[in-house]
């Protein structure tokens, strides 16, 4: 009980930051140069990832080990949905988080990792409350917002985000049984977790641990946009490293962050800035990498 | 009385909150007339205004990445005017600026880290404003956090000084007030580098002067004592 509390501390302390997709010790420099509070290792970025197709997998430890000797700020890793062998694999590694992520080729089509088996903290992604509660009753100290990775579109990180919102916001007056209508029982019934932490979400009026955004961010005004919608801090996969000066867009998208709730700071970051990522319209895309994980 | 905190990244919210509740608290039972602002410091402009007179008497580091914070507090130009307002080197500065760091912020604290220290020959990327030195995760990684009971001595004066309190240690620092002979030229300061808390044999809070800093994070449980403590030492 107590790593999980001290887990959902850690995140906590990653507030207000911007969490960057790195391939090589290198970009890890310039992420921290930039002023990121972690970085996440991995082979491709998800842009990459969605070009390539076939099954995209944990990467090579070798590599998240040049990652973690590059830099001194928190180094994640990702490992596919249900798959604890590479799980226990990060957390060997000494890891600071692990990333079960949707961005990855599925290893389990039933079950995600039980996270309650692991002291490393876990951050895991969701589209609504229901799945962002498994996944923290799972043992998770820190959710994401799945978003869409790889596209440079923000709608999807939005409507997740507000999903979440809307429906924290309609447990306030639900009775906790009813004969006719929802009820907080029915609805813990529904979405498979203790009523518990319905009812704590309930009274806090959020979720109870740290929330980030992810998955199609790719300016300063999206991850202000994210900020001002009440998000904790922003995940940027794609945006950086595929963007035309990854240095100077990673700088601004920490700027805007910052002070998301000031118009001429976040003006100031998104003047000159060099061409962002290449994006895709979600009507076009083959794969919804959202659509992995339940 | 204006309390800020800084807003740069980490545990703002937190303290925030932590501090509106130890300033009910002491309001209640202690200082009736006591009335605290808490503001979010994120800009020069927040800090002091056009005169450089202060605009707050206290200021909480919070818990967070200390790497991104030391950089950003250069970035936005608030590190050298923080430095200044501690050592009260700002003009027309009639008070020091009372500060708290907590795990993140007391390493950026420290005349001496593990990875820099100050010297005539060295600018370290940290405040380096008290006599402290910091090992930045000396207790290991996140598997290595732990929870604990604590035991406090705060000696002002107070029969209720000694007590415990549960203390929450996410990748601390370890902290000990510094040997001044040791490294060959760190200036050290005249004030005494008191020790108000200990987790057996490690000092986990320091009182210097002015400055406070807390390896662990009170913001995190619900026991407001160090907050209260803050707010006490930036009344005077």
């Amino acid at each position: 009980m107590d790593q999980q509390k001290l887990n959902k501390g850690l995140a906590q302390m990653l507030k207000g930051g911007v969490i960057m997709d790195v391939t090589t010790a290198d970009e890890a420099k310039i992420a921290e140069e930039a002023g990121a509070v972690a970085v996440m290792a991995l082979e491709r970025v998800p842009s990459d990832i969605r070009k390539d197709g076939g099954v995209a997998r944990m990467s090579d430890p070798k590599m998240i080990q040049e990652i973690q000797a590059a830099v001194s700020i928190p180094v994640m890793a990702k490992v596919r949905i249900g798959h604890f062998v590479e799980a226990q694999i990060l957390e060997s590694l000494g890891v600071d988080y692990i990333d079960e992520s949707e961005v990855l080729t599925p290893a389990d089509p039933w079950n995600h990792v039980d996270k309650s088996q692991f002291k490393v903290p876990f951050v895991c992604g969701a589209t609504n409350l229901g799945e962002a509660l498994r996944r923290i009753s799972e043992g998770a100290c820190m959710i994401r917002t799945k978003g869409e990775a790889g596209t440079g579109n923000i709608i999807e990180a939005v409507r997740h985000w507000r999903q979440i919102q809307e429906e924290i916001v309609s447990l306030k007056d639900m009775p906790e049984t009813s004969n006719d209508g929802p009820s907080l029982t029915e609805l813990a019934k529904e979405m498979r977790v203790p009523i518990e932490i319905v009812k704590e979400v309930r009274d806090l009026g959020r979720l109870t641990v740290v929330n980030f955004a992810a998955g199609g961010i790719a300016t300063p005004a999206d991850a202000a946009l994210m900020m001002q919608l009440g998000c904790d801090g922003v995940f940027v996969g794609s945006g950086i490293f595929k963007s035309e000066n990854p240095a100077a867009m990673a700088r601004a998208i920490v700027d805007a962050t910052m002070n998301f709730d000031a118009p001429e700071e976040v003006t100031k970051a998104s003047t000159g800035l060099p061409k962002a990522m290449e994006s895709k319209a979600i009507e076009e895309l083959d794969v919804k990498l959202a659509e992995r994980g339940w | 009385m204006e309390i800020g905190v800084l807003a740069i990244q980490g545990s703002v919210t937190e303290h925030v909150e932590a501090l509106k509740r130890a300033a009910k608290n002491l309001k209640e039972n202690q200082f009736p007339s006591l009335d605290v602002e808490v503001v979010e410091v994120r800009r020069p402009e927040d800090l002091i205004n056009e005169k450089q007179e202060l605009l707050i008497q206290g200021i909480i580091l919070p818990g967070g990445e200390s790497t991104a914070q030391a950089k950003l507090l250069k970035r936005y130009g608030l590190f050298e005017l923080l430095k200044d307002a501690i050592q009260g080197n700002l003009q027309n500065q009639k008070t020091l600026l009372s500060v708290w760091g907590t795990c993140a912020g007391a390493i950026l604290l420290s005349k001496k880290t593990s990875n820099s220290f100050e010297s005539k020959h060295n600018k370290p990327d940290i405040l380096a404003v008290m006599d402290i030195e910091s090992d930045r995760n000396a207790y290991g990684t996140q598997i290595d956090s732990f929870i604990k009971k604590i035991e406090c001595d705060f000696d002002d004066g107070n029969d209720d000084a000694k007590c415990e309190m549960e203390a929450v240690f996410i990748r601390a620092p370890k902290l000990q007030p510094f040997n001044v002979k040791d490294p060959d030229d760190i200036k050290g300061s005249d004030a005494e580098v008191k020790i108000l808390a200990k987790d057996g044999e490690n000092s986990v809070a320091l009182l210097q002067k002015n400055m406070l800093v807390t390896s662990f994070h009170p913001e995190l449980t619900d026991d407001t004592m160090f907050h209260e403590f803050f707010l006490k030492m930036c009344r005077t």
